[in-house]
């Protein structure tokens, strides 16, 4: 038998037993550690932007409404999610494979800190394991600005559509997580296995592998 | 290997907790300090769960410099809670409840990445404020100098959260794994 026809048959294998499945975990068991440049402002509820995170006044728009890069910090309240502090940071979108709410995105810009996007094959640094990762909280448009959630609790009460599952590559055990590309061409939450992968988030439980 | 320990002034405490802490002036400091009785080691939460504060240690005690507090729940104890000892999430669902004991933590025993420490003994299930950043607050929390505990394998530069295993309770050793969160910085050497 060729030793390319037998590789291909042990990854079929592999793919048949569940090994190389991408899975998922819960927001609630998900805490992200904020790596981005510089402390968030400390807000109060009835300093989060006009019409919420996703208002359209500043998210998903043409022309940035606050400095890319800038975060603040609010407090997640019981009604939905976990409560507790939850980082928000200010980004735009360079060229994306498809942007959807709880999506992951990295660095996309060797120039632009702050552009980024979500496929594993055209982000700056490595594939797995990169420093800068934040979360998408709705979908957009290539080249627009808008808020993306990058630390602490994921911040239901003040999005929904954040709660749910996060996509995970089967790996993820309570404790260490980093970037990692996925089976599915797109990022999400891995163990962290190596001394190159950026530390990222925390796991209060196993992903449901 | 037998633990070992390292002095508070040898101890800067890197922040991993949710969210930026609030800075505030000697005076904002909550009623009572940091243990006061209306607030610290309460049944029911005075702060919000995870609420941070950053402080100023003056010179008098300790290392001058920037710490931070946050507000935790004690879930369940294994030896007596004791000041210096260290915690780290025991929950799945509550980030912010946490234990001393490395048998029943969310996480590796060695290398978590949520670590604070106690300022006293406490009452399973109680809230109360917990060191988890900076330099140890000595003058406004006397109890936190002395000394404290290392698995032996402190050297000056970055350390984790260890298991040390002679006293069933948690500490600080070097980061030795790339599964190990940086929790701190040692100014020196523990005590071999």
């Amino acid at each position: 038998m060729e030793p390319l026809t037998i590789i291909v048959l042990v990854v079929l294998a592999a793919a048949a037993l569940g090994i190389f499945v991408d899975k998922t975990m819960d927001s609630l068991e998900v805490i992200l550690i904020d790596n981005w440049p510089g402390t968030a402002k400390l807000i109060g509820q009835d300093e989060i932007p006009p019409g919420g995170f996703t208002g359209a006044l500043h998210h998903n728009v043409t022309s940035p409404k606050y400095n890319p890069g800038e975060k603040l910090c609010v407090w997640n309240p019981a009604t939905l999610g976990c409560e507790g502090m939850a980082t928000m940071i200010y980004l735009k979108v360079g060229t994306q494979v498809a942007i959807t709410c709880k999506s992951f995105v990295t660095t996309g810009s060797a120039t632009l800190l702050y552009t980024v996007q979500d496929s594993p094959d055209a982000i700056i640094g490595p594939k797995d394991g990169g420093a800068l990762v934040a979360v998408a909280i709705s979908p957009m448009t290539d080249g627009n600005y808008g808020w993306f959630w990058c630390g602490g609790v994921a911040p239901e009460s003040l999005l929904p559509d954040l709660g749910g599952t996060y996509a995970t590559d089967s790996t993820v055990v309570a404790g260490l997580m980093a970037l990692t590309d996925l089976t599915a061409d797109a990022m999400g939450l891995a163990l962290v296995a190596a001394d190159t992968d950026a530390i990222v988030g925390f796991a209060l439980a196993d992903d449901d592998a | 290997m037998a633990d070992s320990t390292m002095d508070s002034l040898e101890l800067i405490m890197i922040d991993n907790w949710p969210g930026v802490a609030k800075l505030i002036g000697q005076d904002e400091i909550p009623e009572g300090g940091w243990t006061g009785g209306r607030h610290h080691n309460v049944p029911a939460p005075y702060y919000i769960p995870g609420d941070k504060l950053c402080a100023w240690n003056p010179a008098t005690l300790g290392c001058e410099g920037m710490y931070t507090m946050i507000y935790l729940q004690l879930g369940t104890q294994t030896a007596t809670l004791c000041p210096k000892q260290p915690v780290t999430t025991q929950s799945a669902t509550i980030v912010y409840n946490v234990t001393n004991d490395p048998d029943s933590l969310i996480g590796p025993a060695a290398g978590g990445a949520l670590v604070a420490y106690a300022l006293s003994a406490m009452t399973n299930a109680y809230y109360g404020w917990f060191w988890c950043g900076g330099v140890a607050p000595e003058t406004t929390c006397p109890d936190l100098g002395g000394t404290y505990v290392t698995d032996d394998s402190v050297v000056a530069g970055l350390v984790a959260l260890s298991d040390c295993v002679d006293t069933d309770q948690m500490g600080m050793s070097l980061v030795a794994a790339d599964t190990e969160m940086i929790v701190g910085f040692a100014l020196a050497a523990d005590d071999g």
